[in-house]
């Protein structure tokens, strides 16, 4: 899961996405238009994350995301 | 005239409220009070448009509708346009006012503030209608491939045309009196559609500030708090509501249609719609500024999304008579060609700059490229290198024009970095410098003279432009430049 979602990211993103330490909303490297991509991206990968359900805090790393990602892959294979 | 429909609705619903926004609120009676006492202020203070500067205060709908009544155009500008551009939108305009609803860093021309505009409704002054249907009500700018911004007048008459189009859409026409969602920015001239249907329709507006839809969580909040019945918006915007799955019936349950226009709605987007919301009005729209906000709809039924692509307005019930020409020849229906405009909606044409798309009286020629079938305009795309980006209209040469005036930078070259469904997804500068200079001092340097959706989201520097056998810039290379980067 790691790899897709940097490469996603890479992808939505622009080169800028995986730079160290970077805070991907406040940056504006994940702006409304990489977000939506991010997760229609996700969702055609079975993982279909809410984002009203999470805190938006999640989405300001390249980690959080991840994590997110397999939280609710996890949530999906465990069939809750 | 729509303007005195819109007097007669603040007199009838009085206390009704007309506008919100955050905590904010303006019933029907204090704007007219408020935009006649202005109007009386603009009447004897001089001539000439007047710039509304601001985001969603109340005081930027007052600023509108009194200088409608006065006779003076108005040209909105949002907080989100820097400064350099505020000026040239000033001197391409010769306005010599400008109504500061927030505070505003532009000089050399007089300002009312917030202040001074509490003085002006409080004189509680009366000011008749202006009655010449052929002054200009409104100045948009589009952008400029020559790298000036290029301002749009549109007339009363224009206005008038485009307001009776829109509020006669049956799905519009039979709206109970309820609430229009606002999510545009006043400077996008798809505001156009939400202020003037809610007012002439005595609906109440629901504006959504800028930050509030930053945060989905919170435009949730908002978009519940509205219990909106009609909500105008970009396909964008609509992309991004969907990707919750709380975006439904649960959250907006008096929501019966859905007006998009701006870009090309995808068929997946305008399917999931129909599916969370059931009953709903999804009304797909089309039309270029120089034509007043939107010239066609079409409601999208489920047939339709069996299609490859959607019908972005339908012929015979259009604001003006739609055709598609090669050329000078009008083209069959189901042939590809430039989508021509003709009727009251269009402008006269551009303040200052070429008026070729101008194509005589009350003709436009709009550069797209579209079909006509089964009585449905399609769109596929442009006949130039213009491009649209977040509902915005760019002209990829006006910002390669402002990089290039950038001390260091050689020459740049603009392009739109597509996404899923071609939609794009960002605009990428791929430069030659002379000296050492960042990317994120071109973007800084950028950001001081375009709005922010102009200012590429990527800068590549590169030792050398790839040419391809003509000499030209090789813009597929580019392109594989850019994704070898993305790559890794």
């Amino acid at each position: 899961m790691e790899e897709t979602v940097k490469e996603i990211l890479l992808r939505v993103c622009g080169p800028g996405a995986l730079a160290p330490g970077t805070d991907l909303i406040e940056t504006g490297v994940l702006d409304s238009l990489a977000f939506i991509e991010l997760l229609a991206e996700l969702e055609d990968r079975g993982v279909e994350i809410q984002p009203t359900q999470v805190d938006r805090n999640q989405f300001r790393t390249v980690n959080g995301i991840i994590a997110l990602a397999r939280q609710y892959q996890a949530s999906r294979d465990g069939g809750v | 005239m729509f303007i005195d429909s819109i007097k007669s609705n603040c007199l009838k619903l009085n206390g009704k409220t007309a506008y919100l926004c955050g905590q904010s609120r303006l019933t029907y009676g204090e704007l007219w009070q408020k935009a006649t006492s202005l109007a009386a202020f603009l009447k004897t203070g001089g001539s000439g448009p007047v710039v509304v500067y601001g985001h969603k205060s109340p005081d930027m709908l007052v600023s509108f509708l009194a200088c409608l009544i006065s006779g003076r155009a108005y040209v909105p500008c949002d907080v989100a346009v820097p400064a350099a551009r505020i000026e040239r939108m000033i001197a391409a305009t010769k306005a010599q006012l400008l109504l500061a609803t927030e505070p505003c860093e532009v000089k050399n021309l007089a300002v009312v503030g917030s202040g001074q505009l509490r003085q002006i409704y409080a004189a509680k002054k009366d000011c008749p209608i202006a009655k010449d249907g052929g002054r200009t009500a409104y100045v948009t700018f589009t952008s400029g491939s020559t790298g000036t911004p290029k301002g749009v007048p549109i007339s009363v008459d224009n206005l008038e045309n485009f307001i009776q189009w829109v509020t006669g859409i049956p799905a519009v026409a039979a709206l109970p009196a309820g609430v229009v969602f606002n999510q545009a920015a006043f400077s996008f001239d798809l505001s156009v559609a939400d202020i003037y249907i809610s007012l002439v329709l005595g609906h109440t507006l629901f504006a959504c500030a800028q930050h509030e839809q930053q945060d989905l969580a919170l435009l949730f909040q908002r978009l519940k708090l509205s219990g909106s019945t009609l909500l105008i918006c970009t396909p964008t915007f609509l992309q991004l509501c969907l990707t919750d799955a709380a975006f439904s019936r649960a959250l907006l349950p008096n929501l019966q249609v859905v007006f998009l226009c701006g870009e090309v709605l995808p068929v997946k987007t305008a399917k999931k719609l129909l599916g969370r919301f059931s009953g709903i009005k999804l009304l797909n729209a089309y039309g270029p500024t120089e034509a007043t906000c939107a010239v066609a709809a079409v409601q999208i039924t489920e047939a339709m999304l069996s299609r490859p692509a959607l019908p972005a307005g339908e012929i015979r019930h259009a604001a003006v008579r739609i055709s598609v020409v090669d050329g000078e020849a009008e083209l069959p229906a189901g042939a590809c060609g430039e989508i021509v405009l003709q009727g009251d909606s269009v402008s006269d044409g551009y303040l200052s700059g070429p008026s070729r798309p101008f194509a005589g009286h009350k003709t436009y020629r709009t550069g797209d490229i579209g079909k006509i079938e089964n009585g449905y305009l399609y769109c596929c795309g442009r006949i130039d290198e213009q491009i649209k980006y977040k509902g915005y209209r760019i002209e990829p040469m006006e910002i390669e024009a402002c990089i290039s005036e950038i001390n260091g930078i050689a020459c740049a070259v603009v392009l739109p970095i597509e996404g899923r469904d071609n939609k794009i997804l960002m605009l990428a500068a791929f430069a030659q410098k002379t000296r050492e200079i960042t990317a994120e001092e071109v973007k800084t340097q950028l950001a001081q003279k375009l709005p922010p959706y102009m200012v590429p989201k990527v800068i590549l520097f590169l030792d050398q432009m790839p040419m391809n056998a003509n000499g030209k810039c090789d813009k597929n290379a580019l392109k594989e430049i850019f994704s070898s980067g993305r790559n890794g």
